[in-house]
């Protein structure tokens, strides 16, 4: 459902006019209190919307999370190695229902920034006073020479989490002993800066136990990554010459795919992997860039104080489809921005200044099941932008011994259910 | 139905300043459950918060911690983003037991 367009639905006959639908269903609110309306049901999303509704009670707050169920990106990289099944990470929006969140099961395909309506797929109009988006990401695997939707099952990306995760793990399964497997980064910003090298070390850690000929190369259109020195370490003392990475300058950038031979193209290089897992290069979800959100830049600006976009004030834009580095777009991050623009339209909304706010991340990888390392960042908002703060960013010490690795990723279990409680009380 | 939001509006604003400094405080202490669990009751092995009465005297500590390092290198990270009043302020919310 996601790619419909409004003469998508028209051309169906499914799209009702604004003026044929029932009142209730375009006013204000029934329950007495303004309106605010957010749309995508992940962490930045549902965490915004349960913040709103303990700090702002008298507001009406509806939740659109799409017709999809929900499963968690982090953690997804344990199912593919078979650590985890994939019915561990799905998430429940009954928890907020219960709360007296009203959640709505359908996408939301435009909106209206000057007479604040939010309109679904069933052209259903809902009024707003104050509009969030946390719509994540798009990828965009047309922007791949040879690739396309039509391909991105033989060059697997699981990189919106649910049974796609699934299909990669069968993948990864299949590579025969002796065999290759491919993971190719997009150039940054992307979801999840670690996200692919994470990927690369529980991959590795499987190949090294089920196919020890195996071998791993990661072509990357960047140069430099994050944690990049800890997880060079552990590459090199683990795995040796068998997991390889090619950065920009080395031509590790993927120019081109061949579905029919199933091959990568890079500016040196032609790989004929059995797996490979291509990340593509990504930009907001479609909702974020109606209205000129965008500014035709693929990501919102916002301001960090409030998280409101740049361009129409009364819409906030929180998550992965925001434009907020140095934080990196991570559940972490949204969670954190959800919480800042919550307190921001609480106060607003009562008149008041937003508090003075502390933006934080922190993102735990997986170097094998059972060992971890982290980055982690503390951030000032100011209305130019966002500033870490002296002394609060940095990663695990690189010389941890093995049980203060192994502690992290106890660590990270913690971080996990903390985190899935927070968002989604699930 | 307007005239009543803005009614409620103005009254919630009149609660001031106060208020507002505990919003900022549960905003704070939000990002520490994001790890230590829902009101820091914890999430193993993540220690609970909650109830302690040394909070502030552990910040403190980790303020002053030259190097991050270690297995509380996170929590020497976080501590440095924190002012004196806020670890006070965070102090006094976990070890209140009447948890929001
Ligand atoms: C392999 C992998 C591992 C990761 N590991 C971690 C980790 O360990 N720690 C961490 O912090 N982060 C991790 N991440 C990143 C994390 O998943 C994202 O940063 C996070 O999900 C962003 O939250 P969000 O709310 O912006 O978007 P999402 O969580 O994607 O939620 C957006 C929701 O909105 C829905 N939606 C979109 N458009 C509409 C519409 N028009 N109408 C209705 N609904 C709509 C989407 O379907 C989706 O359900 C990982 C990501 C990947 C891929
Ligand atoms: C990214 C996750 C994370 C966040 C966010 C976080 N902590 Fe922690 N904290 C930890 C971990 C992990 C430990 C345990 C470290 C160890 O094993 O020694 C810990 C330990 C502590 C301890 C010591 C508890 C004990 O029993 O020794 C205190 C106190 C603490 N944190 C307070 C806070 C406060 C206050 C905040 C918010 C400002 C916060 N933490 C935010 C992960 C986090």
């Amino acid at each position: 459902m996601k790619g419909w367009r409004r003469r998508d639905l028209l051309a169906a006959g499914l799209a009702l006019p604004v003026l044929a639908l029932p009142a209730a269903a375009r006013s204000t609110s029934s329950t007495g209190g303004p309106r605010v309306v957010i749309v995508g049901g992940g962490f930045g999303g549902a965490t915004a919307a349960r913040y709103l509704a303990r700090w702002s009670p008298q507001l009406r707050i509806s939740l659109i999370v799409g017709r999809e169920r929900y499963w968690t990106c982090p953690f997804s990289n344990l199912v593919l190695i078979g650590e985890r099944p994939l019915a561990s990470l799905e998430v429940s929006h009954a928890r907020l229902e219960a709360e007296g969140i009203e959640v709505l099961r359908r996408t939301a395909v435009d909106f209206d920034p000057h007479h604040r309506h939010l309109e679904l797929e069933d052209g259903t109009q809902l009024a707003w006073e104050r509009l969030v988006l946390a719509p994540g990401i798009e990828v965009m695997p047309e922007a791949i020479e040879g690739h396309g939707a039509g391909s991105v099952e033989q060059f697997p990306h699981a990189w919106q989490g649910g049974p796609a995760t699934s299909h990669l793990a069968r993948r990864l399964q299949a590579v025969p002993d002796g065999g290759l497997v491919a993971i190719s980064v997009p150039e940054a910003p992307y979801r999840c800066p670690p996200g692919p090298y994470e990927r690369a070390s529980l991959f590795g850690w499987w190949l090294a136990q089920h196919r020890p000929r195996a071998r791993l190369v990661i072509l990357d259109a960047n140069d430099r990554f994050t944690k990049d020195d800890l997880f060079q370490a552990h590459w090199q003392a683990a795995h040796g010459d068998q997991l390889q990475w090619i950065g920009r300058a080395d031509g590790g950038s993927l120019r081109r795919v061949d579905p029919r031979r199933g091959s990568l193209h890079t500016d040196f290089d032609d790989w004929a992997p059995d797996l490979a897992c291509v990340i593509p290069p990504q930009r907001a979800a479609a909702i974020a860039r109606r209205a000129g959100l965008d500014e035709g830049r693929g990501w919102c600006a916002i301001d960090p104080l409030t998280f409101a976009s740049r361009i129409h004030p009364e819409v906030h834009v929180i998550g992965d489809a925001a434009i907020a580095n140095p934080m990196p777009k991570s559940a972490f991050a949204a969670a954190s921005q959800a919480r800042v623009c919550a307190a921001a339209i609480a106060t607003a909304l009562a008149g008041k200044a937003p508090p003075h706010a502390l933006l934080t991340n922190t993102c735990y990888s997986l170097l094998t099941p059972e060992t971890a390392i982290a980055v982690t960042g503390s951030y000032r908002a100011t209305a130019q932008g966002i500033e870490p703060l002296p002394g609060t960013t940095g990663n695990s010490p690189a010389d941890a011994s093995d049980a203060e690795r192994r502690a992290e990723a106890g660590h990270a279990r913690g971080w996990y259910a903390a985190a899935r409680a927070d968002a989604f009380g699930d | 139905m307007r005239a009543a939001v803005v009614l409620l509006l103005l009254v919630v604003a009149e609660a001031g300043a106060e208020q507002s400094d505990a919003l900022a405080t549960e905003l704070l202490a939000a990002g520490c459950n994001a790890c230590h669990g829902p009101d820091g009751q914890g999430s193993p092995p993540v220690p609970a918060l909650r109830g302690r009465d040394d909070l502030h005297v552990l910040l403190e500590g980790w303020r002053e911690a030259p190097e991050a390092k270690g297995r509380a290198h996170i929590m020497i990270r976080f501590a440095r983003a924190l002012d004196g009043a806020d670890t006070a302020a965070l102090a006094a919310h976990y070890a209140a037991d009447d948890a929001p």
